[in-house]
């Protein structure tokens, strides 16, 4: 072997180490038309209240699309009504990658999240959906998970936590409230009553005074 | 002319009343099957499993000697089997099943070396105590994890019989209708009639003697058939032989019906033809004149006393033959109590029912003071004769039914319930009799006609009782069905972990079955945190993460919705023995929520072998998870000092060096003792221990880098 070709096995080898190296990054690859869509997170893992975005680095025939305008992204998990978003180019003159558009925003609830691309690409419709964890790109974690040394809870956990407190609290103090006001209503009843028979007395000891005088008389 | 006027009329309104009556009980017949119909009438089983060693289910460490199943009444050994079968179907038992000694309940088979798997144990028992047959099936794993058992197979019970056959229901009809009614024949032919029988008291004869005959010999049959067995074989058990001394006792009560028979050969006294013969005409005109009158000079109808008790005496006898192959004789400390109030029971009843029919013999034909005299007699004799037979029959009842739940919920129980049902009825006709009709007719009325449809009313009822203990006979009693539901297989292993959300919105309880590591079900109930309702949920997964193990990626599996609040799972996200932290994701209306729970994998059972030598100490090989053995062996395993060996090797079995080790004692009910562990090898340990009578458990974890090895095995130090 060369020195020649043992440098170059080298150089080789420390480049696919590095190129190996490189952060693992779960995106889904898409055909669309004659487009290719790479579509994920832009932070890989997300986190749930942690700044993040939708990803779309699209490529025709191997070259990065830098013209797409217009494009927009809608962003959906559980029940939650869609947030749409413009796709803006995340790239520019020394910065970032070609053909990567992103759409910021901050998840605030784990699980699996759906972005639903339109537009037109180069005069092309389009309409895709994508759906992480079956579409080749992850769900968002709680952050929990990763927390340390103690785990904090994301702010939409503490709201929610304070919602059922508060509803709980709320019980608890309407169940008080009415227990007091059926108290106050006994008592009340029970001083009516009493105040009745102090009334049915004194009538009685007057009827019987009177009658006591008229015997005398 | 008149007379025959009269004659039609009084057939007329008794025909309507008849079938007033029939139709009513028809009815009530109906009913009651149309009840027992649509609750079912579930096969049942009599000598019913109880426990078994191992137990269903069970996944052992050690293979098993020897098979041994707990029944509910005792086997019957030449015709009770137990096949112990390997996953390819092969028996692997060894000689034939027999009961253990000292405990007849226990039904055993010995079992050759097993390897590791599963296998199947199948069985079919014949009961010693009632010859019912019962079978069942059940798995246990040695070496591997225990078989799954399906809800389905929980739910069944633990041994199943064929439902009553219609030729055994008709056997023990015809049995029970024969004896019966030769029961009553010699009572009432000694205590209501003064020594005679009715008319047509041969023709009841000969028929209660076939009914017999008849019942006794297709109850052979149909048990043979039922037995599967060949007839050498049936007649050797202890069944067969109740069977066959049944047959005897059916074949010597035909004898004594016929010799009783024979003793009829003159009229009785209460033939009307032949009163009529030598009465003066009922009209009331006299003989006519210038004619002698013809005087029959009837000869003594009375039968001698010998005929009618040895009718008695022979059904009784073969009664009670009858009743030590039935339930009363299953095993009790009370078994002698128990023969004797059955036999009591059929005893009275055949003093009742047969007596009625008796009775209703002897009120046919025109009315007669006789007839009201019987009546009168057989009234008294049935006051004390029917509480002996509500006595016995509560007895009985209380000792099978297994309480409200075995009357509700067994077919033995609503059988019982009809038959309970229709003799309240019986009681309510027999009050009738016994506080209107008779004292009416004692006080000087003589028009029988209410009489005779109310006996013939009874005895309607009573056929449909005799009826339904025939069916009853053959099912198991409420009691053991309700102990067996009781002493269902447990659950299979797993293991359960629960939380709730940061939000405190939702609570999940998580059970991953088996538990251990490799495939597991995982069912998740997702609840309300507040009220424990179900959560309306629209995804449930579980994220796993091995605690500690950095270098094991985290795995997903969404849960299906399985009904009821559960969602379920299947997969080998579990796939390392230790702890998990498993993060319940709950997705649905509003934002998703995560629980976080930490869940602790099961120990798998680690197979172990044991090899015994003469004069050599135990060895015991333990496979390992990690790959390779252990080898542990008590030098020299007797009371005193001993020295404790443990050897790990490789896959390759070349001893395994190990950087570090820990072990432990622990003797009988006391706690783990650390031992002393001195190196003698790469990978064998041993430490000096004092060791007493009794079992003692040694345990090792070891550990090679990053890999963990452990093991343990019990020895008994005698």
């Amino acid at each position: 072997m060369t020195r020649r070709t043992a440098s170059g096995a080298a150089v080789l080898a420390v480049l696919l180490v590095l190129l190996l190296a490189l952060p693992a990054s779960a995106h889904g690859e898409h055909k669309v038309a004659n487009y290719t869509l790479v579509v994920g997170f832009g932070t890989e893992p997300a986190y749930a209240g942690v700044t993040n975005s939708v990803q779309v680095k699209i490529s025709n025939n191997g070259l990065p699309v830098t013209d797409a305008k217009g494009l927009k992204v809608a962003v959906t998990t559980g029940d939650a009504e869609p947030r749409q978003m413009a796709l803006e180019p995340y790239f520019g003159e020394g910065f970032g990658d070609l053909g990567d558009y992103r759409a910021f925003f901050i998840p605030t609830a784990p699980g699996a999240y759906t972005f639903k691309i339109t537009g037109t690409l180069g005069g092309t419709k389009i309409s895709e959906s994508y759906t992480s964890g079956k579409d080749g790109f992850d769900e968002v974690t709680d952050p929990a998970e990763v927390q340390y040394p103690a785990a904090e809870p994301t702010g939409q956990q503490v709201t929610t936590r304070l919602e059922r407190e508060t509803a709980r609290i709320n019980a608890a103090l309407a169940t008080q409230r009415q227990a007091a006001e059926d108290e106050v209503a006994s008592a009340r009843r029970m001083a009516a009553i009493g105040l009745a028979v102090g009334a049915l007395g004194l009538l009685a000891a007057i009827a019987v005074g009177v009658l006591a005088l008229r015997r005398r008389s | 002319m008149h007379r025959r006027h009269r004659w039609v009329r009084a057939g007329s309104v008794t025909g309507l009343g008849a079938r007033r009556w029939l139709g009513r009980v028809l009815l009530v017949a109906v009913l009651a099957g149309v009840w027992l119909v649509a609750t079912g009438i579930p096969a049942g089983a009599h000598a019913l499993l109880r426990e078994s060693d191992p137990a269903a289910g069970a996944s052992l460490d050690e293979a098993p000697r020897r098979v041994v199943l707990n029944f509910t009444e005792r086997p019957e050994p030449g015709l009770s089997t137990i096949q112990v079968l390997d996953t390819g179907g092969r028996p692997v038992q060894q000689g034939e099943a027999a009961p253990v000694e000292g405990s007849p309940l226990d039904f055993a088979v010995d079992l050759g070396d097993l390897a590791d798997g599963t296998y199947t144990v199948s069985w079919r028992v014949v009961s010693k105590d009632d010859g019912h047959l019962t079978a069942g099936t059940f798995a246990f794993g040695v070496g591997v994890a225990a078989p799954t058992a399906t809800p389905e197979a929980q739910a069944a019970p633990q041994g199943e019989t064929p439902s009553p056959s219609v030729p055994a229901t008709a056997a023990r009809l015809a049995l029970y209708a024969g004896l019966t009614l030769l029961v009553g024949a010699a009572v009432t032919g000694l205590a209501v009639f003064g020594r005679t029988l009715p008319s047509g008291a041969r023709v009841l004869l000969a028929v209660a003697a076939a009914l017999t005959v008849a019942g006794g010999m297709t109850r052979f049959l149909a048990e043979r058939a039922r037995i599967d067995a060949p007839l050498g074989t049936l007649l050797g058990s202890s069944t067969g032989q109740g069977l066959v001394r049944l047959a005897v006792g059916v074949v010597v009560t035909a004898v004594a019906t016929w010799l009783l028979a024979t003793g009829l050969g003159r009229p009785g006294m209460r033939d009307p033809d032949l009163t009529v013969a030598a009465a003066p005409d009922r009209e009331g005109s006299p003989a006519p004149k210038g004619e002698a009158p013809v005087v029959h000079t009837p000869p003594d109808p009375r039968i001698d006393t010998w005929r009618l008790v040895a009718v008695g005496v022979a059904a009784g006898v073969t009664m009670l033959l009858h009743v030590m192959v039935g339930h009363a004789a299953g095993p009790s400390p009370l078994r002698s109590v128990n023969l004797l109030v059955q036999w009591l029971h059929l005893l009275a009843v055949g003093a009742w029912i047969g007596g009625l029919v008796w009775l209703l013999a002897g009120l046919r034909g025109r009315d007669r003071p006789d007839q009201v005299a019987a009546a009168v007699h057989f009234s008294k004799l049935a006051a004390p004769v029917l509480g002996l037979v509500a006595i016995t029959g509560l007895s009985r009842a209380l000792h099978l039914a297994g309480g409200w739940q075995g009357l509700l919920d067994s077919s033995y129980g609503r059988f019982l319930d009809v038959k309970v049902a229709l003799f309240l009825g019986l009681v309510l006709l027999g009050a009738l009799n016994r506080f209107r009709i008779v004292p009416t007719l004692a006080g000087g009325v003589r028009r029988l006609g209410g009489l005779r449809r109310n006996v013939r009313g009874e005895v309607i009822l009573a056929t449909c009782i005799l009826a339904v203990t025939a069916v009853l006979s053959q099912l198991p009693p409420g009691k053991f069905v309700v102990g067996q539901a009781a002493a269902r297989p447990p659950a299979p292993p797993s293991v359960q972990v629960g939380g709730s959300d940061f939000s405190t919105s939702v609570r999940i309880a998580l059970t991953a079955a088996p538990g251990a590591p490799g495939p597991n079900t995982f069912t998740a109930r997702v609840t309300d945190y507040d009220s424990g309702e179900d959560w309306p949920a629209t995804r449930v997964a579980l994220r796993f993460t091995p605690r500690g193990r950095p270098d094991v990626g985290t795995s997903t599996i969404d849960l299906t919705r399985a009904g009821d609040g559960t969602w379920r799972g299947q997969g080998s996200q579990l796939s390392i023995a230790g702890s998990w932290v498993v993060i319940g994701l709950v997705q649905g209306s509003g934002p998703a929520m995560t629980v976080p729970m930490e869940l602790e994998t099961r120990t798998a059972p680690q197979p172990v072998k044991v090899s015994q030598a003469p004069g050599q100490p135990t060895l015991y090989t333990i496979t390992l998870v990690a790959g390779g053995t252990l080898q542990g062996y008590v030098d020299p395993g007797r009371p005193g000092p001993n020295t404790v060996h443990f050897t790990f090797f490789n896959p390759s079995g070349d001893e395994q060096p190990t950087d570090k080790a820990r072990a432990t004692m622990t003797r009988q009910s006391g706690a783990p003792e650390a031992l002393t562990l001195v190196r003698l090898g790469p990978g064998h340990f041993a430490a000096n221990i004092d060791l007493e009578p009794g079992r003692v458990s040694f345990a090792i974890d070891a550990a090679t880098g990053r890999t963990q090895r452990g093991g343990r095995f019990d020895q008994l130090i005698e």
